[in-house]
C-alpha cells in the first residue's frame, strides 16, 4: 500500500475524524497491519486527537453567545431609515393609499379641464369662486374707493325710492341728472369682477345725492334747463 | 462543497446581500459559533475572539455589496474574521504567542495538574501552526464540524481540508511527541 504510506498524515487525520470512505478504511487497516511505523503514528494520532478534544471542550461559547452577537450587531450597525424604505412603509397604510387615489383623481380632473377648456366645476363651487373673486377685488381697491362703493350701495337702495318718486319729482322739477344706477341684480358679473360697477356706483352716488340735495332746497339740478332736460332712463 | 448548498440557504444569502436585515441576522445566528471557532483558533483568547466575531459581522454588513455570488458569502465572512483575528494577533506579536502562553502558564500558582500542563503544551503547539490551519483545527474540535462544512465555512475547494488537517496534526504530533508518550 505505497499510496497510503505516502499520504499517511492525511489518511490518519481523516481516520481519527471519521472522514474515510469504507474502501479507504479497509486499505488503511491492511497497511497498518503491515507497517509498524504507520501503526505507531496512528497511535500518536489518536492521542493527539484526544488531547485536542480536551483542550477545546472548555472553550465552547456559552448559550447566550448568539444573543450577544446579535445585540452587538444591532448596536454597532443600526438600521438606517432610507427614503425608499420610508415611502414603501408609508404606502402600506390604508389612509395613504386613499389620499393618493384622491390626489390622482383630482389631477386627472384638472388635466381634463385644462385640455378641454371647459369649466366643469359644479355650480356651488362656481358661485363660491365668484364670491371669493369679488371679495379679492374689493381688497385690491383703495380704501376711499371702498367707502365710495359702500355709499354706492346705499345709493342703489335709495335709488329705488328716487325712481319711485321720480315721476313726481321729474314732473315737479322737470329735470334729471340723466344717471340712474341699475339695480345690483342686473350688473354684469364681468363688471363686478373688474370693479367697474363699483366705480359707476360712485358716480351715480354723487349724482343722486346732488339731485336730492337740490330737490330739498327747491333748486333745479345742474344741467337742467327747464323742460329741455333729458328724460330719465329706466 | 459550494454546489451542495441548499436553495434555502442560497436565498437567505442572496437576501442578505441585497440588504435584508432579517436574513443577515439569521446568518449571524448560524455563523456566530463557527466564526468564534475560527477567531479563537487564531487568537486563543475568548474575549478577543468575541470582538472579532462582532467586528466581522458589522464589516460584512457594511460591505456586503462586494459579494456577487451568494454561495461565497459564508466563506467571505470567514475570511473577514480570519483577517481581523490575524490583525489583532499581529498587533500583539511583539512577543511570540507560544511564549505568551508559557508566561501565562508560569504566572499560575505552580500547582497545575499534568492534564493542565499537557493542555498548555497543546495550545503552544497549536500556536505554531499557520492561521488557516488553526482555524480549521478549531472548527473541527470546537464545533465538531465535518470536513464538508468546514470547507464551506472557510471557502476552501473540495478536498483541500484533508491535506490541511493532515499536515496540522502531523506538525503538532511531532512537537508533542514526549507529551503524547506520557499519555500512554
Amino acid at each position: 500500500m505505497p499510496i497510503i504510506h505516502d499520504q499517511i498524515d492525511e489518511v490518519l487525520a481523516a481516520a481519527v475524524h471519521n472522514e474515510l470512505t469504507d474502501d479507504e478504511r479497509r486499505a488503511l487497516h491492511v497497511h497498518l497491519v503491515e507497517c509498524a511505523e504507520c501503526r505507531a503514528l496512528h497511535k500518536e494520532e489518536q492521542l493527539m486527537n484526544k488531547a485536542l478534544g480536551e483542550v477545546f471542550t472548555d472553550e465552547k461559547p456559552d448559550f447566550g453567545f448568539e444573543k450577544r452577537m446579535l445585540y452587538a450587531f444591532r448596536h454597532k450597525a443600526p438600521p438606517r431609515a432610507s427614503i425608499a424604505v420610508f415611502l414603501v412603509n408609508l404606502m402600506r397604510s390604508r389612509a395613504t393609499q386613499l389620499a393618493a387615489a384622491a390626489v390622482l383623481l383630482l389631477v386627472l380632473f384638472e388635466m381634463g379641464r385644462f385640455l378641454t377648456g371647459e369649466d366643469m366645476s359644479i355650480p356651488f363651487v362656481r358661485e363660491s369662486r365668484i364670491a371669493s373673486l369679488s371679495s379679492s377685488v374689493k381688497e385690491s381697491v383703495p380704501r376711499d374707493q371702498q367707502l365710495g362703493a359702500a355709499n354706492a350701495t346705499v345709493a342703489l337702495t335709495d335709488q329705488a325710492k328716487v325712481t319711485g318718486e321720480r315721476g313726481k319729482e321729474s314732473d315737479r322739477l322737470g329735470v334729471d341728472n340723466g344717471v340712474v344706477a341699475a339695480p345690483a341684480s342686473v350688473v354684469p358679473r364681468s363688471d363686478i369682477a373688474s370693479g367697474s360697477a363699483l366705480t359707476t356706483g360712485v358716480a351715480q352716488n354723487h349724482g343722486v345725492r346732488e339731485v336730492r340735495r337740490r330737490t330739498k332746497r327747491g333748486e333745479r339740478p345742474a344741467g337742467c334747463a327747464g323742460n329741455g332736460c333729458s328724460p330719465v332712463s329706466r | 462543497m459550494i454546489d451542495e448548498m441548499d436553495s434555502a440557504d442560497r436565498d437567505m444569502f442572496r437576501a442578505a446581500i441585497h440588504g435584508d436585515r432579517e436574513a443577515f441576522e439569521m446568518i449571524i445566528r448560524t455563523m456566530s459559533r463557527p466564526l468564534f471557532a475560527i477567531a479563537f483558533g487564531i487568537l486563543q483568547n475568548r474575549e478577543e475572539a468575541e470582538d472579532v466575531v462582532q467586528d466581522s459581522f458589522v464589516k460584512a454588513w457594511k460591505s456586503r455589496w462586494r459579494v456577487r455570488e451568494p454561495e461565497r458569502l459564508q466563506g467571505w465572512i470567514s475570511t473577514i474574521a480570519r483577517h481581523r483575528a490575524y490583525d489583532i494577533l499581529r498587533r500583539r506579536r511583539t512577543v511570540p504567542l507560544d511564549e505568551q502562553l508559557k508566561e501565562f502558564a508560569a504566572a499560575g500558582n505552580g500547582s497545575e495538574s499534568p492534564d493542565d500542563e499537557r493542555h498548555q503544551q497543546v495550545r503552544s503547539a497549536l500556536a505554531t501552526l499557520p492561521e488557516l490551519y488553526r482555524s480549521a483545527v478549531a472548527l473541527r474540535y470546537l464545533q465538531n464540524m465535518d470536513y464538508a462544512t468546514i470547507e464551506q465555512t472557510l471557502g476552501l475547494s473540495n478536498g483541500a481540508l484533508r491535506g490541511i488537517l493532515g499536515r496540522a496534526l502531523a506538525s503538532m504530533r511531532k512537537r508533542l511527541k514526549p507529551a503524547l508518550a506520557a499519555m500512554i
